[in-house]
């Protein structure tokens, strides 16, 4: 496998493995504190909140990482690979 | 009171959504599954009002899924869930016949209006994404339209992509092999490449052909 190949396959285990991992636990965790939040006093609530709103950036800037390190379809894929998809 | 199948692969996040739908009255969980295959398994035993679809599983991706869901009942309605916010996965999903998008990492509360949304209304679309469902439809609905290419030059680059020369083009839609360069010098030129490789990898990777 030529280097740039095992970079691009690196570059997808990386974006796989943040998607799998930590964007799902930080986005549940968010969706959690949103109830949890909802049912407490607003005096209460209010550092709650704030804490669910710094996770909540954590998680779209993890998101964002995932969407930049996806690859258009024709720069990991040769033209015959993709003609080949194109045909099946 | 709505009844919901999550299909989603992430173990975590299915528990996540039956702890936060469980203090609720008006929507109850009634199956779940971790990829397509168990999804569409489960879906022939239940009926669900509303099907919550993770739009990336292991072995069929949800749209797909989405797609063999409504084969069984057209009228089902399907929400799909995302961690991507951009018009092309947004409109993708549409297309393939989702009537609410929920991203993830938005609030429980805008969930909860999604899934009701769809129930009463039959569809959502939050505002935050319509913006980016119309560029969607903008920029991936009939790509050919928006390059502005004509029915003879589409029917040039599906020739160009089989490995037909000049020569065989002409050929095949009976003109000269002159006019065929005059088409695809028109053809690089409104898909902005310098040859025909590019031109081939373009239109595919645009879905035009």
């Amino acid at each position: 496998m030529s280097y740039r190949n095992k970079l691009l396959d690196e570059r997808k285990r990386l974006g796989k493995e943040l998607h799998d991992g930590i964007a799902q636990t930080l986005t549940i965790a968010c969706l959690k504190l949103d109830v949890i939040v909802s049912q407490l006093p607003p005096d209460k609530a209010k550092e709650l909140k704030e804490i669910t709103k710094l996770l909540r950036i954590s998680a779209e800037n993890t998101r964002k990482i995932i969407y930049e390190l996806k690859l258009p379809d024709v720069e990991i894929k040769t033209l015959k690979e993709i003609r080949s998809q194109k045909k099946s | 009171m709505i009844k919901i199948l999550i299909v989603d692969d992430h173990a975590l996040f299915r528990q996540g959504l039956k702890e936060i739908f469980s203090s609720r009255k008006d929507i109850k969980i009634i199956g779940e599954a971790s990829d397509s295959k168990e999804c569409l398994t489960v879906y022939k035993k239940i009926r669900p009002d509303i099907v919550l679809m993770d739009i990336s599983l292991p072995d069929k991706d949800g749209l797909e899924t989405t797609k063999e869901i409504l084969k069984i009942n057209p009228k089902q309605k399907v929400i799909v869930l995302s961690m991507y916010d951009d018009e092309k996965h947004i409109f993708e999903a549409f297309q393939n016949g989702a009537v609410g998008y929920f991203v993830k990492t938005k609030t429980v509360d805008e969930l909860f209006k999604i899934i009701h949304s769809v129930y009463e209304e039959g569809t959502s679309v939050p505002r935050s994404l319509t913006s980016k469902l119309l560029e969607g439809i903008k920029r991936h609905a009939l790509p050919q339209q928006r390059f502005k290419l004509t029915e003879k030059e589409i029917k040039i680059l599906q020739l160009l992509k089989q490995g037909f020369s000049n020569k065989e083009i002409a050929r095949q839609i009976t003109t000269s092999e002159k006019t065929v360069k005059n088409h695809l010098a028109s053809i690089f030129q409104k898909l902005a490449v310098e040859n025909r490789a590019q031109a081939i990898v373009k239109s595919m990777e645009e879905k035009i052909i």
